[in-house]
């Protein structure tokens, strides 16, 4: 095949990165997709993808199933404790509707909404409060857990979203508005805690905040909150030599909820040396109470309440996609996001069409939450207009309980 | 709002994000096992938590004492004298067969009479009542209405006025009519002399019964007549006035609950000094003479009884009459100490009795009517026996033991807790003269022993000096392991049951006790724990 079929079939495709921007999938085909025979296209689209830098996949999946987590299974994790230790998950779904060309007139433009539920968390968080939370402090008889810096995020909600694309470069802007579900927060700047020998004084040393939205609910469908985002990519296309590639830069539910009057807010920086609760006779404890609240009061963990605006957890990126021939494309992006222990993530990908109806793909990446990740994905035309795809973020972590990561998405496009 | 779901420690708010997230399926939470360290309670233990601070003294130098006050026993108004409801009838009806025609007016009853009180031995002249009631009912077969008078010449209303009427409509024998009236006796004042001023219990009644002047008079049989009821009823007297009879009331055996050692269940008290000093009031216008057959100290868990002995057992206690002051009795008297040189008082008191027993003779006036028919008596008034106990807190105590219950109010319940077995450990900082140990028992609900609680360590006492005070306080560490199933126990409705046997530092010399004595204890914890065990 020449240079200049290349350049035509790339043209032809419309886009060349994947419009799944959460996950790493696989690029629209010109043979297996074809882009150019439908005026409208419905996408479904649903994804989890968990990553980590130091908890093993046993350790969530544990959490996740309600099971008695055994000494070994957490000291497993604790064993892979870096220093700088994060995780986190995206969970979302959506439906996505790209409708047919000449919006306002113009060629090439297409209208798109989109309706979406998304579920994040991230955390960054140290050795000690892992140690802490699932040891215990009594290992710490006698010596500091230093259980800061830590911090995390989790946020769920939903978004219905209109914009416009460009069906010929991929490039699209749209704008979102968001019903906040739920939210929590914490940024542990400081939090020191040393237990004196024989538990005789616990001394805390703190220096955190903590943030929650309304805590009378947070089922699906709540309103704790409302805020409006913006998502686009831009799409630049250039030749290197011969091979056409392009550069991509993407940003997503780049925007902000304002979370309402119930919200929930404290601010501790202070000491405290807990000697016990004081009583006034000992011969007299009918009624002593291990309890909740007089810790609260002790530790002076009442909330305050208020409006609080956050940040949306969003994502950026920059890549390059080049096709490298005539069934093969291959990329790399490096991307970033709004949660606390996600650092830049790099990711290369490749794809081969397989026939005219297959198109299989993989990706390597570094980076975000966890460590190194394999991935792999495929989509197939089923007749002229249903496209199936699906996807996983970590091959191993589909198998392996003792690996870091895992992830998987599955979609169906229908054109017509 | 809620707040905070976890009394974990504060940095577990990072990853309760994820626990949240593992969590909220229907799976339930994720539970694991922690171990943790924590102190749960410190304390300063004084004197006054064992002893009330209304019960202690503190003398010259801090030298505590007990002061004990209790009543032996009262004999109120009650016991001397009782007015009991009373209910006269005054029947009126025609003694021939008739009919007779009687006019408007004309008169059917009219009894110059007296009432007489049965007040027992009482011979009372004056009797002034706080309570009561006295009721006119008039019940009318005669087919006219009637008219009826009670008059009390004797009595003096605060009102004025000692005639109670009413007035009755026209009845039948086949239909009688009655008719009620009632007047309140407070503060009315009978003089029980009679008419003639020279009987005792007696009231001036005059009752009169008339056709109603403003009828038409009526024609009466032998079959018709008209009755008038008069009853007191609920006389309480405030004041009396006159002879109460010479008589005996025996009181007793009783017994009476002393809750001054109930928290002591075993060992000894050898005590240096006791002081106990009995205090009899007689607020009552009248001599008695009063004598003690017997006091003892009752103490039911050894099954011991000790008998006082004193001079006050030996004869008779006289009690001079209450003065009248016009409005309320000047009681009269009489005190009696009781010490280790007089009586067995220290033994009286170290039987660690949790009753006492006592039985008497009262004696009134033992010496006849020599008031000349003036003895008294008001509402208020009564015979009253105190004891108040003193004991300077010098003692010897040998295996003495203290027993308190604790229900500890756990999180969770006996089907899921998190909280599975600990160690308790108890770090004491003793300032008393007194070394002790701890049993801990886990009981039911009825007290049966389910688990013991194996204690490590004793509490050693304070180091004394050669003046037999403390002269620096010791520190000593207890432990008590609490296994799974004793954890269990406890969400059973079992509670602890702690017994502190006590023993003076030094055995062959008492040991005064300083208001400034202390034990200073922390209690810390080291548990495991399951992470949402409580759900």
């Amino acid at each position: 095949m020449g240079m200049t079929r290349i350049v035509a079939l790339y043209i032809l495709s419309g886009t060349v990165l994947s419009l799944h921007a959460q996950f790493h999938s696989l690029p629209l085909d010109s043979v297996v997709d074809l882009p150019g025979s439908w005026s409208h296209r419905i996408t479904a689209e649903a994804y989890l993808d968990y990553n980590s830098n130091a908890l093993y996949n046993e350790l969530p999946i544990g959490l996740l199933q309600g099971d008695f987590l055994e000494r070994d299974l957490r000291e497993r994790s604790q064993d892979g404790l870096t220093g700088r230790n994060s995780a986190g998950y995206d969970l979302g779904m959506h439906v996505s509707w790209v409708g047919a060309d000449s919006l306002f007139g113009r060629p090439g433009w297409r209208p798109m909404v989109r309706v979406a539920n998304r579920e994040v968390l991230g955390m960054r968080f140290a050795d000690d409060l892992y140690s802490l939370i699932f040891f215990g402090n009594a290992p710490y008889e006698d010596s500091t857990a230093r259980v800061g810096p830590s911090a995390h995020v989790t946020m769920r909600y939903q978004s219905v979203g209109f914009g416009v694309q460009d069906a010929r470069s991929g490039s699209f802007l749209r704008l979102d508005l968001v019903q906040g579900q739920s939210f929590n927060a914490s940024d542990i700047r400081r939090a020191d805690i040393y237990t004196a020998p024989d538990g005789r004084l616990i001394d805390v040393d703190l220096l955190a905040d903590y943030w929650s939205s309304d805590t009378a609910g947070s089922e699906l469908g709540r309103n704790n909150g409302l805020g409006m985002s913006l998502s686009g990519r831009w799409v630049s296309r250039h030749l290197a030599g011969t091979t056409p590639f392009d550069l991509v830069a993407t940003v997503q539910d780049l925007g902000f909820i304002a979370w309402n009057d119930n919200a929930v807010r404290i601010r501790r920086d202070t000491v405290i040396a807990f000697e016990g609760f004081n009583v006034a006779n000992i011969l007299d404890l009918d009624g002593v109470l291990l309890g909740e609240d007089q810790l609260l009061d002790t530790f002076g963990l009442r909330y305050g309440t208020g409006a609080i605006t956050t940040l949306l957890p969003f994502r950026a990126a920059l890549g390059v996609n080049a096709f490298l021939g005539e069934r093969w494309q291959g990329g790399v992006e490096i991307e970033q996001r709004n949660l606390p222990g996600f650092v830049p993530q790099v990711t290369l990908t490749s794809s081969r069409r397989m026939g005219t109806r297959a198109l299989l793909g993989a990706h390597l990446g570094y980076g975000g939450f966890g460590l190194l990740r394999l991935g792999l994905s495929a989509r197939m035309r089923i007749g002229g207009r249903v496209f199936a795809t699906l996807a996983t973020s970590h091959v191993p972590g589909l198998a392996m309980g003792r690996t870091r990561g895992v992830g998987a998405m599955a979609a169906l496009a229908v054109g017509f | 709002m809620k707040n905070a779901s976890s009394p974990v420690p504060v940095a577990s708010i990072c990853l309760a994000a994820l626990l949240v997230a593992g969590c909220r399926k229907d799976a339930g939470p994720a539970r694991w096992d922690v171990d943790v360290l924590a102190p749960l309670v410190t304390t300063t233990f004084t004197l006054g938590d064992l002893i009330a601070d209304s019960l202690l003294v503190t003398g010259p130098g801090g030298n505590v004492s007990l002061l004990y006050r209790s009543t032996l026993f009262s004999v109120d108004l009650d016991t001397v004298l009782r007015a009991p409801d009373t209910t006269y009838y005054y029947p009126g009806a025609i003694n021939v067969p008739g009919p007779i025609d009687f006019p408007a007016g004309a008169g059917i009853v009219n009894d110059n009479d007296v009432t007489r009180f049965d007040f027992d031995d009482l011979e009372l002249r004056q009797l002034i009542l706080r309570e009561g009631t006295l009721a006119l009912e008039l019940t009318n077969m005669i087919a006219s209405s009637m008219v009826g008078t009670f008059s009390l010449p004797g009595a003096q209303f605060p009102g004025g006025g000692n005639t109670l009427g009413a007035t009755v409509a026209a009845g039948s024998p086949a239909s009688p009519v009655l008719q009620t009236q009632v007047r309140d006796l407070s503060g009315v004042t009978f003089d029980l002399r009679g008419p003639d001023f020279n009987s005792t219990n007696t009231l001036h009644t005059i009752v009169a019964i008339n056709l109603d002047p403003a009828g038409s008079g009526a024609v009466v049989t032998d079959q018709d007549s008209v009755n008038a009821q008069v009853t007191y009823s609920g006389l309480i007297p405030q004041y009396a006035r006159g002879y109460f009879g010479s008589r005996v009331l025996e009181v007793g055996p009783e017994e009476t609950d002393l809750d001054l050692f109930n928290s002591i269940i075993g060992g000894t008290l050898d005590l240096d000094e006791v002081t106990l000093r009995m205090k009899i009031t007689n607020g009552i216008g009248m001599d008695i003479r009063i004598v003690l057959g017997s006091l003892q100290a009752v103490n039911t868990r050894t099954g011991t009884t000790v008998d006082l002995t004193h001079a006050i057992l030996d004869g008779p206690i006289n009690l001079n009459r209450a003065v009248d002051l016009g409005g309320a009795p000047q009681p009269s008297i009489y005190q009696n100490v009781l010490d280790n040189s007089n009586s067995n008082v220290d033994l009286f008191v170290e039987n660690l009795p949790d009753k006492l027993s006592y039985s008497l003779d009262l004696f009134l006036n033992p010496l006849g009517d020599i008031s000349n028919g003036n003895d008294f008596l008001y509402y208020e008034s009564e015979l009253e026996a105190e004891l108040e106990l003193e004991v300077p807190l010098r003692l010897i105590a040998d295996e003495l033991t203290l027993q308190t219950f604790a229900t500890v109010d756990l999180p969770g319940s006996a089907e899921a807790h998190a909280l599975q077995s600990g160690d308790l450990r108890l770090f004491v900082t003793n300032g008393f003269p007194l070394q002790a140990r701890m049993e801990i028992d886990i009981v039911g609900p009825d007290d049966s022993v389910w688990e013991n609680v194996a204690v490590d360590g004793q509490i050693a006492s304070g180091i004394v000096g050669g003046d037999g005070f403390v002269e620096a306080s010791v520190a000593s560490e207890l432990r008590a392991g609490l296994s799974a199933a004793q954890v269990d126990r406890l969400y059973e409705e079992g509670r602890f049951r702690i017994r502190v046997i006590f023993n003076t530092a030094d055995q062959g010399q008492h040991l005064q006790l300083l208001d400034t004595y202390s034990l200073d204890l922390q209690i810390t914890l080291g548990a495991n724990y399951i992470i949402n065990g409580d759900d």
